[in-house]
């Protein structure tokens, strides 16, 4: 087990680093820059600003620069937002993002768990019926549809809850958004948990638990432990659908996360700020799967360790 | 034993009665299955829709009428009357000109103008400029000049769901943006289409370490949050068409790489396969001839679920101010504009909805369809 922990460590640095190289190039091979603005500025003042930046160096200079500097945790001033650094930025803006992923993906989670096994354990009844049309309707529509509903009904017509912004960060600031977010990956955490829970309650083990006569609970529990395998390796893309649908989120309700400054660093050219974004968010989708490999693996000892 | 006679005769009369192809039991559990036919009717209705509507229309998807900005759906025809002879007094008040008179017969209108000085005919420009009225003509002229009478049309129109908040006809463009959805998902993954099943042929067919290194690239690539990408590439390179579903299939192309390995890997111990080998068919013919169009059930079935991955993408990027330009329109964008403006105008952003929506709806229900007719065992 240590060992393969420590693999699966090592095999993760390589995706980062080839997330950051793609991005860096990308970034640098576009036209256009951070210093292009409507009025042109004198070629001294932009020979002094790319020097101070030292954009003035060879490209693969400025590459091991940076790889250099990232590793020790620096990721540069911000091009655009004078007097910031990108880590400054990342720091205010993470806990916003942080937030609202995280209670978006617990509410996915537990949410589409429950509505799963509620419908396999009814299965081809109305209920199940309902849940699953639910399920499908959430799939299928996109979040910057749901948010905007949202807003008009809750916020507009009936006046329930605040229609954007973080305020003191309560509850009913993050209520909305973290529903909207979280709604697709519900429905399809559902959908699985419920096929899954229907295959399981069929299996041989399960049988031979009822025929003991043991309460329906104790049953559950038992298909459950096998039923949430698919689920647990599902939640790998489903933190990266997290990831990239705040991004929407964000803007739909005006929430100053990580996901809002890529998009401003993007088209602003803002090199360091996009790096910065990129390189964090990625961070967070590599580290993510990495955890829920090893939680697989510890959980399904059919998973070799080699 | 002339019931044997007959039935040889009866047996020679009609066909031998033909087995049932795979593809025929399969079509046949798709026209059983309810969902996926409706699917196929909506699908097919949109697209007519959405491809036809356009040359039907009567207003051109980027016209923009001033008279009309924002206005709400209504199955009655613009200009409403109590709002002709307002408008009719705003054209004359920027010509400078006092109306004397003005009435509407049916289709026709008739206004008596008046100045102090001669009025130059060429005045009835500024009626014509209006949307409401069309063909102004000088039908009397009186008191040397200083009263003109003029009688035209009056330009009625349609507009079933609507204008958009620069006054152009929500319908027409909610049929020019499907077609620009529909086409960005067919388009888009084609080219993952292309790359995933050569990609996942090779890798399962060549096997061994090969396969492996290339797996291992797909999974490295699986773990890159790729949405990210698409938007620098579009944000750096330019928001153009063409760029916009080849930076998308680029990305799509994973899964449906690893489908085809695995298929390819299953495939490839088939006695067929040896039988060519043992023919001495090389490997890309008997990939050509043999693999590839075995692999087409699961790649239909996954192609139905991807074209509408794919225009849910787009318009993430369109939402996001990073789709089609205007005044090109997609899906993506009316919803976007709409939620921009959905306390003022909610119609803006229920009618792209309903058509983006339902074409979601059709093409899953089809996809699952398929996947349940194709593979009976799978459900």
């Amino acid at each position: 087990m240590l060992t393969y922990t420590l693999r699966r460590l090592l095999s993760a640095a390589p995706t980062l680093f080839v997330i950051v190289t793609v991005a860096f190039f990308l970034v640098r091979f576009a036209p256009g820059g951070p210093f292009d603005l409507e009025q042109p500025l004198a070629p001294q003042v932009l020979d002094n600003l790319r020097r101070a930046y030292s954009l003035d160096q060879p490209l693969h200079v400025q590459y091991l620069d940076y790889l250099g500097k990232l590793v020790r945790g620096d990721f540069g001033p911000s091009y655009v937002a004078i007097d910031f650094t990108v880590g400054e930025m990342l720091r205010r803006a993470l806990p916003y993002s942080v937030t609202l992923g995280l209670s978006a993906l617990a509410l996915a989670i537990f949410g589409g768990v429950a509505a799963g096994v509620f419908a396999a354990l009814r299965q081809n009844s109305a209920a199940d019926y309902s849940v699953m049309t639910v399920a499908t309707v959430g799939v299928t529509v996109p979040n910057f549809v749901v948010a905007p509903v949202l807003q008009l009904v809750f916020g507009l017509m009936l006046g329930l809850l605040p229609i954007g912004g973080w305020g003191d960060g309560g509850l009913a600031h993050r209520l909305m958004p973290t529903v909207a977010l979280a709604l697709p990956q519900m429905a399809v955490i559902a959908r699985l948990t419920r096929s899954s829970m229907i295959e399981a309650l069929r299996a041989d083990h399960i049988r031979t638990l009822r025929a003991s006569g043991l309460p329906g609970h104790v049953i559950i529990r038992h298909a459950l432990k096998g039923a949430l395998l698919p689920v647990i390796s599902y939640l790998g893309p489903a933190a990266a659908a997290l990831v990239t649908g705040s991004v929407v989120i964000e803007k739909i309700f005006a929430i100053p996360g990580i996901g809002a400054y890529f998009v401003e660093g993007a088209l602003n050219r803002d090199y360091t700020l996009v790096m910065g974004t990129v390189v964090t968010l990625a961070g967070f989708v590599v580290v993510f799967n990495l955890l829920v490999d090893l939680a697989y693996a510890a959980l399904d000892p059919r998973v070799r360790y080699d | 034993m002339t019931d044997g006679t007959l039935a040889t005769d009866a047996a020679a009369a009609k066909p031998a009665p033909a087995g049932h192809s795979l593809l025929a039991l399969a079509m046949r559990r798709l026209l059983r299955n309810r969902a996926a036919v409706a699917g196929s009717i909506v699908l097919a209705l949109i697209t007519l829709f959405c491809v036809a509507g356009p040359w039907l229309s009567p207003h051109p998807y980027d016209r923009v009428y001033r008279s009309y900005v924002a206005m709400p759906p209504s199955l009655e025809l613009y200009p409403k009357e109590s709002a002709l002879a307002g408008a009719m007094g705003e054209a004359l008040e920027r010509a400078r000109l006092a109306m004397a008179d003005f009435s509407v017969d049916g289709d026709s209108f008739r206004v008596t103008l008046r100045s102090d000085r001669p009025i130059d005919p060429r005045n009835t420009r500024y009626i014509e400029r209006l949307d409401e009225f069309a063909d102004p003509r000088v039908v009397e002229t009186l008191d040397e000049g200083r009263t003109l009478v003029v009688a035209g049309r009056v330009n009625r129109q349609l507009f079933l769901m609507g204008t958009d908040r620069s006054g152009r006809d929500l319908m027409t463009r909610i049929m020019v943006g499907g077609r620009i959805s529909l086409l960005v998902g067919l388009l888009a993954t084609f080219v993952s289409l292309v790359i995933g099943v050569a990609y996942g042929a090779i890798a399962g067919f060549a096997g061994g370490r090969v396969d492996n290194l290339m797996m291992r690239f797909v999974d490295v690539l699986y773990s890159l949050p790729f949405v990210f990408f698409v938007i620098l590439l579009v944000v750096y390179f330019g928001r153009d068409f063409v760029l916009i579903f080849v930076a998308i299939g680029a990305v799509e192309w994973l899964d449906m790489a690893r489908i085809v390995r695995g298929q390819t890997l299953a495939l490839k111990r088939r006695e067929f396969v040896q039988a060519a080998e043992a023919l001495g068919v090389g490997t890309g013919g008997i990939l050509r001839r043999h693999i590839v169009p075995n692999l087409l059930g699961p790649v239909v079935v996954f192609v139905t679920l991807m074209v509408p991955k794919i225009i849910l993408l787009e318009s993430f990027l369109s939402f996001l101010g990073l789709g089609v330009q205007a005044p090109l329109t997609s899906w993506g964008v009316l919803i976007s504009e709409g939620a921009a403006n959905i306390q003022s105008a909610p119609y803006l952003i229920i009618f792209p909805s309903i058509f983006f929506v339902a074409t979601l709806f059709a093409l899953n229900f089809i996809g699952d369809g398929l996947r349940d007719a194709l593979d009976p065992r799978d459900r």
